[in-house]
């Protein structure tokens, strides 16, 4: 994440009560000054003495973390509304976007690690997340001065050493190292390039340059080289120093690759990509990838159905060129046994094939409407059977299909007695 | 409270101020009733109300202002007339069918009581017309408050925006996931914001028409649970906000390979919030700007988006008329709006509109008196009145439109509707645009305007238009088009012109002229009418800022720029008068232009230079200096730069044909270009007599034409076979014996 300011030059010159409170550190110059002479590593808080909520408390839960025998340099960043932009890129050379937040610096001034502000706040936390890290730091600054001074193999396995004595998360935003990796070892012989040097953007580029023959390459829609896409991606995966979200993100571009030779092939079998979701989820099922697999993995797969109890369907229950089982909960709309108006209201403009409508009592199909199942229709007459218990699962299943991407197919779900 | 002279001014409806009375037909204040639902009311307001009977409520309250003297200094009459136009606009069955629900029954008559709170609703930009969204909105609040409101300006923005208004009704939101996006759950959300501290100092001081650009539009803006996300996620320095978009990555693939320009993009994460989805995963111009927009608007900061060609963009406000841009906002086309679509336009206009508060709240509440005297049937007093809610807001569209429906109805004719613009469009500084808009009621008796009224009254147009903001959101060539097409000859047309020119000239930051001169060239140079150009420009042209004049920098590229572009449309309609005022123009602006190149004259055609009316270049890009190519013409030399072509050639134009004895080419720069080139002569500017050619052309070429040679122009035309290539000349001098 990055910062980035404007060069406005008005200030607000407002003050709430209990704001403008500091804390007496050196600012970051004078910290990282400090920090060389003293070999420790500087700890800066990143705030805003005059719009920061709570600031009063932040700066002084600060004031007693300097008091805690912390082996570092405290340093500050008042980085107060109307401050120059070029001023603010000077003094921490970082983008980030929610403040409060604490950085650690090695004593030579190289990033080392970024906490969000609940851990900020904390600093019972920050403490010992920080203490944690710092014990890396000589060994930090050492290799990358080594990947800084050398070339080849040699500068990767370096610059990807010192990123491996950092969180991931952090690693990732040590940029002069990364390009230090994807520069001298563009081979991923080390395998760092594939940990460190490229997240998805860099990957799905080079995928992309696979797919098409090469760098010139012209192959288009089918013709193009998936087997070479998947080997690409395989050999990644071999890298055994791929873990957790990194090895997810190679995960996804498998998968992708996959997905892709299904949507071209005649047999359009999906079991590949839906192993390689699964394996994605496995791996980690709260993070963003595996989130994201478990979502695509019911998207499609063909024995899961979209259950839907809010009167209201929306992107998450399309599926785009292929049909899907819905099953939507009217229990709360069927009163009495009869003969009910089952409408889908569809609001936006994507076009949605609906047709198979079936009542369900229970899990069980009890009626089907009078029409044929082919046909596509957003209203149907249902019947509910006498002797329907009161306090039964009433649901009307339909199969659906969206075929407009761009549009998408969303609107209001209604079941009204004729 | 409104003061006495004015009130003296309202009740005597011979001092009007705009001179109406001498033009509109006077109407009969006759007492009849408006509404023939009021005939014979059968219940008092407050039964009315305890009743839900809402067309009953409307006759009493008629009944009841008929007998009182209607004025925003009576407060009881002001009471009165709030709530007859609560009902107006909303639409009093629709009213009593909602009140048919005996809990919705009480909130209304709880709100009939509250007219602060009326006050509130009616006078936040866009009030909500014949629908219920408005009050049920209002109705959700109240209850989920237990029937104390503790922040009625944020309850009435969030129903204008769920509930639009006359002019840009909302039926879109009916689209949308109720769980999703819920006015009850924002207002409780900036409220609890607000309780912990977390929203911009300026957030307190917020009147609802500014509260709309906060809590978001539900049709085009984010879902609830965004907002709850940016604010968590997304806490910068008050004034960062126009950079708050790039907090997510710039992304056209998502993690799982799919193009944001399709339908798998979100769908993994479709469930979270739009605003979670975006920040975590990444998006390109559309999601970022509503981050931006919606990450401002979290904290309490008013925000919008806007559209522009191929781009999503937005703006945030730090302060009460200060719109700044995000992701290359705040202009464009703005979904959030109360007035007009396109910003900036739109925002100035509500700026000043609204930007007195205490004056604005007065007008508002000379408004209701204007409709209530127009519901008692007294329309003369309610013009009046109309014209008193001017005069504390004047530049207030939705007052205006009144105010010309009523003179419309009242017969007015084209002289009062002259002398009217004339009055009311020097009103309209900093807001030019909208005093077009503003006229547009009246277009139909505009037409009856004799050309010298309408002459005046677009000059009065343009020169608020002149000094009003630019931007590439505004352009002025359709409005120059429907107003050119108003008159009724040519020598009106050319008056207008010349009016145009000269208003734009040395206003603003040249953008609006270098329009006008495009449109000025388009219009009447390509149109086969170059000399009335050449006379109305050269009219507006004494008048241009000249080189050793102070002009702002940027003000001065800009003007180049439109003489350029002017320049080259003047040399393919190839008109002599029209170039040679513009090249006039144009040096006079720059200075001098120093040539590229200089001739030798090692060798030189018999004769002598022949005085030259046009110069044509096949084509012209980003390097060509047309203010210089005139000069081409003459031994001093000039500049030239046909863009890349196959053929480029260039073509001079004598003042006269006569005897051809030959001319000189000198390349300019980049000499190996121009290898093979052939000239031509002709004498009726079609038909091309080759003269010779060469293979590889020198750098200064002088070709001798053979004895008799007559003609008027002579080309020179280089052949770069299958590979474009440019051509760039310092001297094309012909010269006749």
């Amino acid at each position: 994440m990055k910062t980035s300011f404007l060069t406005l030059s008005f200030l607000l010159g407002f003050a709430l009560p209990g704001l403008s409170a500091t804390v007496p550190f050196p600012e970051v110059p004078a910290a990282l000054q400090q920090a060389k002479e003293q070999g420790k590593p500087a700890l800066i808080l990143w705030y805003g003495s005059d719009w920061v909520p709570q600031v009063d408390k932040l700066c002084n839960d600060w004031k007693a973390l300097s008091s805690s025998g912390m082996p570092v340099v405290l340093g500050q960043f008042d980085e107060k509304t109307g401050l120059d932009g070029e001023v603010r890129k000077k003094t921490l050379p970082l983008e980030r976007y929610n403040i409060p937040t604490a950085v650690l610096l090695a004593p030579d001034g190289s990033f080392m690690a970024t906490f969000p502000p609940e851990v900020t706040r904390d600093t019972a936390t920050l403490k010992r997340q920080v203490l944690s890290i710092i014990p890396s730091a000589p060994e930090f600054m050492k290799l990358s001065a080594k990947a800084r001074s050398s070339s080849g193999v040699a500068a990767a396995t370096a610059a990807g050493q010192a990123l491996d004595l950092l969180r991931v998360s952090d690693a990732l935003h040590c940029n002069d190292l990364r390009k230090i990796i994807n520069k001298q070892d563009p081979n991923d012989t080390t395998g760092y390039r594939s940990l460190y040097g490229m997240e998805h953007l860099d990957m799905y580029g080079e995928m992309d340059i696979i797919l098409k023959g090469g760098p010139d390459g012209k192959l288009k829609g089918k013709d193009r080289d998936f087997d070479a896409a998947e080997a690409f991606m395989r050999k990644a995966l071999k890298n055994g120093k791929l873990k957790g979200e990194r090895r997810q993100q190679w995960l996804a571009g498998l998968y992708y690759v996959q997905r892709l030779k299904m949507e071209n092939s005649a047999k359009k079998d999906r079991s590949a990509m839906l192993a390689t979701l699964k394996q994605i989820v496995d791996v980690d099922p709260n993070s963003e990838y595996g989130k994201g697999a478990a979502k695509f993995y019911h998207y499609w797969d063909p024995a899961s159905v979209h259950v839907i109890t809010r009167g209201y369907f929306d992107t998450g229950e399309q599926t785009l060129g292929f049909e899907k089982d819905w099953h939507v909960d009217v229990s709360s709309s069927v009163t009495t046994p009869g003969t009910y108006l089952f409408s889908l209201k569809q609001m936006d403009g994507g076009k949605l094939i609906s047709r198979n409508y079936r009542l369900a009592v229970n899990g069980k199909v009890v009626s089907t409407p009078s029409i044929d199942p082919k046909t596509d229709t957003k209203v149907v007459e249902l019947t509910v059977p006498e002797g329907t218990p009161a306090n039964a699962k009433i649901e009307v299943w339909l199969t659906a299909e969206c075929r407009d991407g761009w549009m998408g197919c969303c609107g209001f779900i209604e079941m009204k007695k004729k | 409270m409104i003061d006495m002279s004015m009130r003296t001014g309202i009740l005597a409806i011979g001092t009007l101020s705009l001179g109406l009375m001498a033009v509109v037909p006077s109407v009969a204040e006759t007492g009849v009733v408006a509404d023939k639902a009021s005939a014979i009311p059968t219940l008092s307001v407050t039964q009315g109300i305890e009743q839900g009977d809402y067309e009953a409520v409307y006759a009493a309250l008629v009944l009841e202002l008929k007998g009182r003297t209607i004025s925003p200094a009576d407060a009881e009459s002001l009471r009165l007339a709030t709530l007859l136009e609560v009902i107006r606009v909303t639409g009093a069955d629709i009213m009593s069918k909602y009140a048919t629900d005996a809990d919705k029954r009480a909130f209304l008559a709880a709100f009939a009581k509250d007219t602060a709170w009326q006050e509130l609703y009616l006078g936040c930009g866009l009030v909500p017309y014949r629908t219920t969204v408005g009050i049920d909105v209002l109705y959700h609040i109240w209850k989920s408050e237990d029937g104390d409101v503790k922040n009625k300006p944020l309850a009435v923005a969030l129903a204008s925006v769920w509930g639009g208004g006359e002019t840009a009704p909302n039926p879109p939101i009916l689209k949308k996931d109720p769980t999703r996006y819920n006015p009850v759950w924002r207002y409780h959300f900036f409220q609890g914001q607000e309780a912990k501290g977390l929203m911009h100092p300026n957030y307190k001081n917020l009147q609802p028409w500014e509260l709309r650009f906060v809590v978001g539009i539900p049709y085009q803006d984010w879902d609830d649970g965004s907002y709850a996300y940016a604010a968590e996620n997304i806490n910068i320095p008050w004034d960062q906000y126009g950079q708050a978009c790039w907090s997510a990555i710039y992304t056209g693939t998502s993690r799982f390979g799919d193009t944001v320009q399709g339908g798998l993009y979100n769908l993994p994460y479709s469930m979270e919030s739009v605003g979670e989805t975006t920040h975590r995963n990444g998006g390109v111009c559309g999601a970022m700007s509503h981050l931006g927009a919606v990450a401002a608007m979290a904290h309490g900061i008013p925000a919008f988006t806007v559209g522009q060609p191929g781009h999503c963009a937005y703006g945030v406000r730090p302060e009460r008329g200060k719109w700044v841009g995000g992701f290359g906002g705040p202009d464009g086309g703005g979904q959030n709006y109360i007035f007009i679509q396109r910003y900036p336009t739109g925002y100035l206009l509500m700026e000043t509109v609204f930007g007195q508060d205490a004056k604005v709240k007065e007008a508002y509440k000379v408004s209701m008196c204007a409709r209530a005297l127009e519901a008692v049937g007294k329309p003369v007093a309610a013009m009046s009145m109309w014209r008193a809610a001017l005069e504390l807001s004047p530049l207030h569209p939705f007052f205006r439109k009144e105010l010309h429906r009523m003179m419309m109805s009242g017969g007015l004719t084209p002289d009062a509707c002259f002398r009217y613009l004339m009055e009311a469009i020097p009103l309209y500084t900093g807001n030019g645009f909208a005093s077009v808009d503003m006229a547009q009621d009246l277009a139909p008796v505009m037409e009856r305007m004799s050309d010298e009224q309408k002459l005046q009254v677009y000059g009065k147009m343009h020169a608020m238009i002149a000094g009003t903001q630019s931007s590439w959101a505004t352009t002025c060539g359709e409005l120059l088009d429907a107003q050119h097409a108003t008159f009724s000859n040519d020598a009106a047309r050319e008056s207008y012109l010349s009016m145009a020119l000269s208003a734009h000239v040395n206003a603003g930051d040249g953008t609006t002229f270098g329009q006008v001169l495009e449109w000025a060239v388009k219009t009447f140079v390509q149109g086969g009418k170059a000399e009335a150009f050449g006379k109305a420009f050269a009219k507006a042209a004494d008048s241009a800022p000249s080189a050793a004049g102070d002009v702002d920098k940027d003000k001065a590229k800009k003007m180049q720029e439109a003489y350029s572009k002017a320049i080259v449309a003047a040399e393919q309609a190839r008109s002599a008068p029209a170039f040679k005022t513009l090249v006039d123009a144009a040096l006079k602006a720059a200075g001098a232009i120093p040539p590229a190149g200089k001739l030798s004259l090692a060798d030189k055609p018999a004769g002598s230079p022949a005085p030259c009316a046009l110069f044509r270049s096949s084509s012209s890009c980003q390097w060509d200096t047309p203010a210089a190519h005139a000069a081409v013409m003459t031994l001093a030399g000039g500049k030239c730069h046909s863009d890349k072509e196959k053929a480029p050639s260039f073509i001079v134009e004598l003042e006269k044909p006569g005897e051809l004895a030959g001319c000189i080419i000198r390349k300019s720069g980049n000499t190996e270009r121009m290898k093979k080139a052939t000239v031509y002569t002709s004498a009726d500017g079609a038909t091309w007599m080759k003269k010779e050619m060469v293979q590889d052309m020198p750098t200064e070429w002088c070709v001798k034409f053979p004895a008799g040679t007559q003609g008027k122009w002579v080309k020179v035309e280089f052949d770069n076979g299958d590979a474009p290539q440019f051509a760039h000349l310092s001297h094309f001098v012909v010269y006749t014996k």
